[in-house]
């Protein structure tokens, strides 16, 4: 099949690095100007080394991913065509594959241990965007969820092309400073409002809007949250870093998982730790995401009856 | 034998080269920018009950029980009503860290002057805090408190 030349000599992350870098700059004079956005420079700093040693792990990698891609494409169910409706089909199913991926990467702890870095920024500005892992390979889940387009037959260029327009769209939703969009927009695609409650843990928002380019899926799948006025975000992650060394931002849930496995008093727990949402624990001394919604969910019923009783 | 593949892979790797060092320049300008334009304010608390009311809202159903607001309020230490753990708030930048202590989680206290701790977790993520307290025995009071809360082993 003929690869259109622009798929194989764009890459439309590169073209898109001057944009990422004047809207941080941007936005910073925004901060600097109306104060409703918070920045802290060594926050900045570690989200913009993380993104930059993702980038040189990526290009390490490259290979690697690369020659597992064009493998599975020769065992391919299909030829699919670079048609334009094709393109538009690709954007779509690669943000239904996303969405489901990033899911397993807030449920699944040996996957959170990899997403967790983008999570451990308690700031929300475009350098999180940036703040990403350096060791996502090693989660291997490149081998089946990255693979499924490639697999049925969509050109690996054409697959890592649409990865890209997904990766720069997701860009522009890590700021403070767009508070709403027209609401047809909220309706269908991911925004700044969205974002942001996938980005806090306050226990109504924890686990929400995983979608990237589109909030359909969430709206359809049951984790779609609204931003409400009254709760206003909290970012990060339920137990927040103190540091800002980005070998230590890369490493800590792994290093957290080792030692959980290596403390574990069966096989079962071993796993368990590294397969069952994060916060999990055998005895229950931890809580996970779920535990902590219940809990919360639970005092605010309990401060409505008190409400209401005081008002009888 | 054609030399053009070798060239071929020349050329990208110059192109990632200037590819990875103009990211280190941009990476560098956006950083010192931030810096420049001094947007980044230092976290403070006003009084414990803000202290107390941020661990509230952080852990549910954290009663708080006595406490201890730092001298420059950049933390603050507050024991659970139930004596199981002790709150601990932490300025990290623009905003506040949070640990619950347990017996165990301390590795050490050190007293730096006398009004002023050096408190290390075993935590990996938990740079050393540095508290400074309204006075001497204040300090050497939660001082012992969390010393307490040392691994035995260790202590």
């Amino acid at each position: 099949m003929e690869v259109p030349a622009f798929v194989l000599n764009l890459d439309p992350v590169t073209l898109a690095i001057p944009f990422f870098t004047l809207s941080v700059f941007a936005e910073m004079l925004h901060a600097r100007m109306t104060r409703k956005t918070r920045f802290e420079t060594r926050d900045s700093a570690a989200s913009l080394m993380m993104g930059l040693g993702s980038n040189v792990t990526g290009i390490l990698f490259a290979l690697l991913i690369g020659g597992w891609s064009v493998f599975v494409y020769e065992h391919r169910l299909m030829d699919v065509p670079f048609t334009w409706w094709v393109w538009i089909l690709a954007i779509v199913f690669d943000d239904f594959i996303y969405y489901w991926v990033h899911r397993f990467g807030h449920t699944i702890r040996w996957f959170w241990a990899d997403h967790i870095i983008h999570h451990s920024s308690q700031h929300y500005n475009l350098t999180t965007a940036l703040r990403q892992s350096w060791f996502s390979p090693f989660t291997l889940k490149f081998l089946w969820l990255g693979s499924v387009m490639v697999f049925i037959g969509f050109h690996p260029a054409m697959v890592a092309f649409v990865g890209g327009i997904n990766l720069i769209y997701q860009f522009w939703v890590h700021t403070e400073a767009i508070k709403r969009c027209p609401p047809w927009f909220e309706a269908v695609f991911n925004t700044p409002s969205h974002h942001r409650v996938h980005h806090a843990t306050n226990p109504m928002y924890l686990d929400r809007n995983y979608g990237g380019i589109f909030i359909i899926w969430d709206r359809m799948f049951g984790t779609f949250q609204s931003e409400l006025d009254q709760e206003a975000c909290r970012y990060g992650i339920v137990k927040n870093i103190a540091t800002y060394n980005p070998l230590k931002i890369a490493t800590h849930e792994w290093v957290s998982i080792a030692k959980d496995m290596a403390g574990a008093k069966s096989v079962k727990d071993a796993a368990l730790y590294l397969l069952a949402p994060p916060g999990w624990s055998p005895d229950g001394s931890r809580e996970t995401s779920r535990q902590i919604l219940e809990k919360w969910k639970a005092r605010q019923e309990r401060a409505v009856d008190t409400e209401v009783e005081a008002a009888e | 034998m054609s030399l053009r593949p070798f060239s071929f892979a020349w050329g990208r790797l110059m192109e990632i080269l200037i590819l990875l060092l103009g990211s280190i320049v941009g990476v560098s300008v956006m950083i010192l920018f931030n810096a420049w334009l001094k947007i980044s304010p230092r976290a403070r608390l006003v009084s414990l009950d803000e202290a107390i009311t941020r661990l509230d809202t952080d852990c549910v159903g954290f009663e708080a029980g006595e406490g201890v607001l730092a001298a420059d309020g950049e933390a603050a230490l507050v024991v659970s009503r139930t004596g199981k753990c002790l709150g601990l708030l932490v300025a990290k930048g623009s905003d506040f860290v949070i640990r619950y202590l347990t017996p165990g989680t301390v590795r050490d206290v050190v007293c730096e002057s006398d009004d002023r701790l050096r408190l290390r977790l075993n935590d990996f993520v938990f740079e050393p805090a540095h508290i400074r307290f309204d006075n001497a025995e204040t300090a050497s009071r939660w001082a012992d408190r969390l010393t307490a809360l040392q691994d035995p082993a260790r202590s």
